[in-house]
């Protein structure tokens, strides 16, 4: 896969506050997560790849072009979804987002037909001919991604997008942003304290802390590394079933409350370990694959020193 | 193909011009301009002195019509730089009207709703989005000045004969340069202020105040320090005084005429350096 965005000793100051320090990294994945806790510098990153924010030093390349020096074209190429609210007092949503479009270089009456298009797409082709200021929360995030969208850009930078959001107005952001990112027109740029978000949207994660990458993980990897790895709790016989384990090649490890992790090798899977357990009259009370990795190699990344 | 699938499709035409995406702000916001009534109103009051100078420079060259008015006698006054920059000064307390009404309403929603950050992630740079809202007012400005004022002497030209034209063509250059002059003032300090308080009413109250609480500090220091130059405080005089310069009608002669400009010319600076500290995609905390 070709690299999409990246970071070469980026570092940028706000006034005496540094506030990116010297990123280093080469993302390439097709929905790429931020995260961090707040005040990481999450938001800075964007702004900075935005143009809004000249880099103290090092630079940034994204989808090939350089940000600062061809920041006209970075922003013809994406599509930003602020994490406040950000609107135009007084005109409606589909006037809203038509405007936006324009400016973004389309004709009027293509930039009319895809902002129907785009308030359609987000659920908001009913309401679109109301004044913003009456859009609910919800609602208003909604908006903010049909702008990013209307125009067509080939990157879609999302900040915080769940942010207020109750949990039906939260899983129908995530399915949109899926739903986005797997037409696969659109790779995604989406910046968020929630582990929950990244993980259900996001290929590959940079993690950032106190303005430093603190980890950089590729989830589609971790994850079918995880599906290597099991949890398991067996009862009656656990010695025997644990030789016969590791005599199919599996590699176990002692884990807490009578669990233990299993390695799999290649062409075993849970079938097998249901017939070796039938086999040695063991009962398996608990079988998972390992969950929550990103969790995982987020607290990591926090106790590291950096 | 769904309305969906059409929505992640790239856009793969031509972009428009710069240009035209420059124009997109004033065309929007003209629309919400005159949403106002009070805007509409002005706007519309704005033409009653073109249209009645219009009808006098028709009158004029119309005597048997102006037999059968009150001025049968003939006019009490000649169509020259005199008149025009009379009118001309008429209309700037229009402009001055449109411009409170206006101005505040079209930076300060998109400071005060996080508008900015909007605008600037697309192709369109900063001093692109003030150009685009300068137009606003520019183009609302120069609709009630030099555009039919220069309707006005184009007719009393196309009626008088050539000694005429040849003695007043230098008010037609005056026209156009002493209301680009005005129309550059206002819209500059309207959106400075709007920037600079981000509330409509207080950024209508303060642009009233530029121009008026200056103008009273001047008289004062005329009064207290016994001299003249204090009046340089007063915009409104040294856009008098500029607009007397430029027809070369005596207006506010006793000011002088370089400091009149450099008065006009250092508030638009400040304004321009307001714009420039205060428009930005985001504060930064220091």
């Amino acid at each position: 896969m070709t690299a999409f965005l990246e970071l070469d000793g980026l570092s940028v100051r706000l006034g005496r506050r540094e506030v990116l320090r010297d990123l280093r990294g080469t993302l390439a994945g097709r929905s790429i997560g931020l995260l961090g806790p707040n005040g990481a510098g999450k938001t800075t990153l964007l702004h900075t790849l935005l143009g809004f924010f000249p880099p103290s030093s090092g630079t940034a390349r994204l989808a090939g072009l350089d940000v600062v020096k061809e920041s006209r074209e970075v922003k013809r190429a994406v599509g930003y979804m602020p994490e406040n609210d950000a609107f135009i007092a007084g005109i409606s949503g589909v006037r809203y987002v038509a405007m936006l479009a324009e400016l973004s270089g389309l004709p009027g009456a293509e930039a009319l037909e895809r902002a129907h298009e785009a308030l359609f797409a987000v659920g908001l082709g009913e309401v679109r001919y109301r004044t913003l200021e009456t859009y609910s929360l919800g609602m208003k995030q909604l908006a903010k991604l049909a702008q990013a969208i209307a125009h067509g850009p080939r990157v879609l930078f999302l900040d915080e997008p769940t942010n207020g959001l109750d949990p039906p107005g939260r899983q129908r952001m995530l399915r949109l942003i899926r739903e986005i990112r797997e037409a696969g027109e659109i790779r995604v740029i989406l910046s968020s304290h929630l582990l929950r978000d990244v993980e259900e949207c996001c290929d590959q994660v940079l993690i950032l802390r106190e303005g430093r990458v603190a980890a950089l993980c590729d989830l589609e990897e971790e994850r079918r590394a995880n599906r290597r790895l099991v949890e398991l709790e067996a009862s009656g016989g656990e010695g025997d079933f644990a030789e016969a384990l590791a005599g199919i090649g599996c590699t176990v490890a002692p884990g807490i409350r009578r669990r233990v992790k299993v390695v799999l090798p290649e062409g075993i899977g849970p079938r097998e370990l249901y017939r070796l357990a039938g086999e040695k009259g063991v009962q398996l009370r608990h079988l998972a694959y390992q969950r929550d990795s990103l969790e995982e190699i987020f607290q990591r990344a926090m106790e590291v020193e950096t | 193909m769904t309305v969906r699938a059409r929505t992640f499709r790239p856009f793969t035409g031509t972009p428009t011009s710069p240009l035209a995406r420059l124009l997109v702000l004033p065309r929007y916001a003209w629309r919400e301009a005159f949403k106002a009534k009070a805007v509409t109103g002005v706007f519309t009051a704005a033409f009653f002195g073109p249209v009645g100078a219009l009808v006098i420079v028709w009158l004029k060259h119309n005597l048997p019509a102006l037999a059968r008015t009150p001025l049968a006698a003939g006019l009490p006054f000649p169509i020259d730089a005199r008149f025009f920059g009379f009118l001309l000064l008429g209309q700037s307390y229009f402009a001055f009207a449109l411009t409170i009404f206006v101005g505040p309403s079209l930076v300060s929603p998109d400071l005060v709703n996080g508008a900015l950050p909007l605008y600037l992630s697309r192709p369109l740079s900063k001093w692109q989005y003030v150009a685009g809202k300068l137009l606003v007012l520019a183009l609302l400005l120069s609709a009630i000045t030099w555009a039919p004022l220069l309707l006005v002497f184009l007719l009393e030209a196309s009626l008088s004969d050539a000694s005429w034209i040849l003695a007043n063509a230098p008010i037609a250059g005056a026209i156009v340069a002493a209301s680009m002059l005005l129309v550059l003032f206002l819209s500059l300090v309207s959106m400075a202020m709007s920037a600079w308080v981000r509330n409509r009413a207080a950024a209508r109250a303060l642009i009233f105040a530029v121009v008026v609480v200056p103008a009273a500090f001047g008289r004062a220091l005329n009064s207290i320090l016994n001299v003249e130059w204090g009046r340089l405080f007063d915009l409104g005089a040294s856009w008098g005084r500029v607009l007397e310069g430029l027809f070369g009608i005596p207006l506010h002669g006793r000011l002088p005429l370089d400091g009149a400009w450099v008065s006009l010319l250092v508030v638009s600076a400040l304004s321009l350096f307001l714009i420039h500290r205060k428009l930005r995609a985001f504060e930064v905390v220091r």
